[in-house]
């Protein structure tokens, strides 16, 4: 497993930082939260970080990790699904980094290169009803109902709606990404057995 | 940093609204959506509505289910639509607001995003045009027109003690749009003060409610100890009630409460209400028909009760 994407490579001018990664990762580079480069590794982030606190998630780490390369450690290891995403640490960062906006293009990254993320049957389920209906959360029974008493329409959403969504859907790869997702899962049980 | 004055001179009072509906407030407390047609119809403000929006889509995005193409073309999508009928809209849930933002950030910083999601939109006859709908969020609104709100009320919160819950995804993710500070707000307990109550002053203010995005489904452990924390706090202060501004952190401290009980890390209850919801209450709206307090699994029926004693006439 290690380096087989060729991140690994020491940094053409001699240091330990390493671009390619870095490149890859953060894509946003004209807004200035996104310059990691700016990070002093002062650890206020892990101070503040509820997850942090209950668990081994340390974001101060992983900024590191994702400045020296260490690709396969970042992308394979549980922590970077730990985040709460809850701003905490962006706010209190002296250089206004935006580590919950690093954190997601690393999982996404992580998901990308085929490494499993817990989970992921749960959000799949969450995508496929926003395919299907439009909206995340299904609508049930008992909401059916009280939506009912409540003077509501019984769905909020027309079929109008929902079809163009399944345009625009197709057109950008959601139906391919998701059935990517069921293959992850599939390897995952047959790995298992 | 107190009050962003600019930022609340912007936000409209008059004229017709669009309400931005939320996945979790439609389908698990349609009571939020309920209240806040409630809450404009009386103070005669107008609304309209169109059964063309789709959910956010940011929930799936930030799932990693969703691809960002398909995400910014979703929420394009959602502001060709409600351009055609409202100029304002108000959003009723934290994660909505904070993915419309992070939206109108992303596509105003690359404008070649822009440009791509017109090539979807076309696909669909649309088109999407940036600054046309303005948004708001239901809280700042409230905010604004606390002291109207303070004289039509028939309930005050007088001698109640309640616990206001920001939320993460509204003023720390948005700190560029947020109406107050985001590291220290208070706006909240000034409209729980103009409204008869008394705001507490609790240890984790700050704290996430546990739902982390996807740490309510893929953490669950860690999810639990943070809201058991959060709870807690809030419970030794002797709260007589949770608000909210986000439907989603509704629905976590709501239900994770039954929770925390059978794994003995809670002993008891607190009633948790979204702001619209408790306002619609001290308006005196039915509980039931309008609130929707039958889909809340922790009961409200303890703060009703209390509230019953501060009728004013």
């Amino acid at each position: 497993m290690s380096d087989y994407l060729g991140f690994n490579k020491q940094a053409e001018d001699g240091s330990s930082w390493n671009w390619s990664f870095y490149d890859k990762i953060i894509k946003r580079k004209i807004f200035a939260s996104f310059n990691f480069t700016q990070c002093y590794q002062c650890g206020k982030c892990v101070g503040i970080c509820p997850a942090a606190q209950h668990s081994n998630f340390n974001p101060r780490l992983i900024i590191r990790d994702v400045l020296f390369g260490e690709l396969n450690r970042v992308l394979d290891s549980e922590d970077i699904w730990l985040c709460f995403d809850c701003f905490d640490c962006k706010i209190r960062c002296p250089m206004d980094l935006d580590i919950p906006e690093l954190i997601h293009s690393l999982r996404v990254e992580a998901l990308l290169h085929g490494y499993y993320q817990k989970g992921l049957k749960t959000f799949l389920k969450f995508g496929r009803n926003m395919l299907e209906t439009g909206t995340t959360v299904p609508l049930r029974g008992r909401v059916k109902k009280a939506r009912k008493l409540l003077g509501m329409v019984e769905n909020p959403i027309s079929e109008q709606a929902v079809e163009e969504l399944r345009v625009i859907s197709e057109e950008t790869g959601l139906n391919k990404h998701l059935d990517f997702c069921e293959c992850l899962i599939e390897d995952k049980k047959r790995e298992k057995r | 940093m107190g009050i962003n004055g600019e930022r609340l001179e912007k936000i409209p009072v008059n004229g017709s609204f669009y309400i931005f509906k939320s996945c979790v407030s439609s389908n698990v407390y349609p009571g939020i959506e309920a209240c806040t047609l409630k809450i404009l119809e009386s103070l005669g403000i107008s609304v309209v509505d169109t059964d063309q929006q789709t959910c956010c889509g940011g929930f799936t995005y930030f799932a990693t289910i969703s691809p960002e193409d398909t995400f910014l073309a979703t929420i394009a999508r959602n502001f060709s639509v409600i351009e055609g009928v409202a100029s304002d809209m108000l959003v009723i849930c934290n994660a909505c607001f904070s993915v419309l933002h992070y939206f109108e950030k992303i596509t105003e910083g690359f404008p070649d995003l822009k440009v791509k999601v017109n090539e979807v939109l076309s696909k669909i006859g649309r088109r999407y045009e940036q600054g046309k709908v303005g948004f708001w969020h239901i809280a700042e609104f409230i905010y604004k027109v606390r002291e109207e709100l303070a004289r039509k009320i028939k309930f005050n919160l007088n001698g109640l003690k309640i616990a206001v819950h920001y939320g993460c995804h509204y003023l720390r993710s948005c700190p560029e749009v947020s109406i107050d500070s985001p590291e220290s707000p208070t706006f909240l307990e000034e409209v729980m003060e103009t409204l008869g109550g008394t705001p507490v002053n609790y240890k984790e203010k700050d704290l996430c409610c546990g739902s982390g995005w996807i740490q309510r489904y893929t953490a669950r452990d860690l999810s639990l100890q943070i809201t058991a924390r959060k709870i807690e706090s809030i419970i030794k202060e002797e709260a007589d009630l949770i608000v909210v501004v986000c439907p989603f952190c509704l629905s976590v401290l709501d239900n994770a409460q039954i929770e925390l009980e059978t794994f003995e890390l809670l002993y008891s209850r607190i009633p948790v209400l979204h702001i619209t919801q408790l306002i619609a209450l001290l308006l005196g709206y039915d509980p039931d028909k309008t609130l929707g307090i039958q889909m809340h699994t922790t009961p409200v029926t303890p703060f009703i009760e209390k509230l019953l004693e501060n009728t004013i006439e």
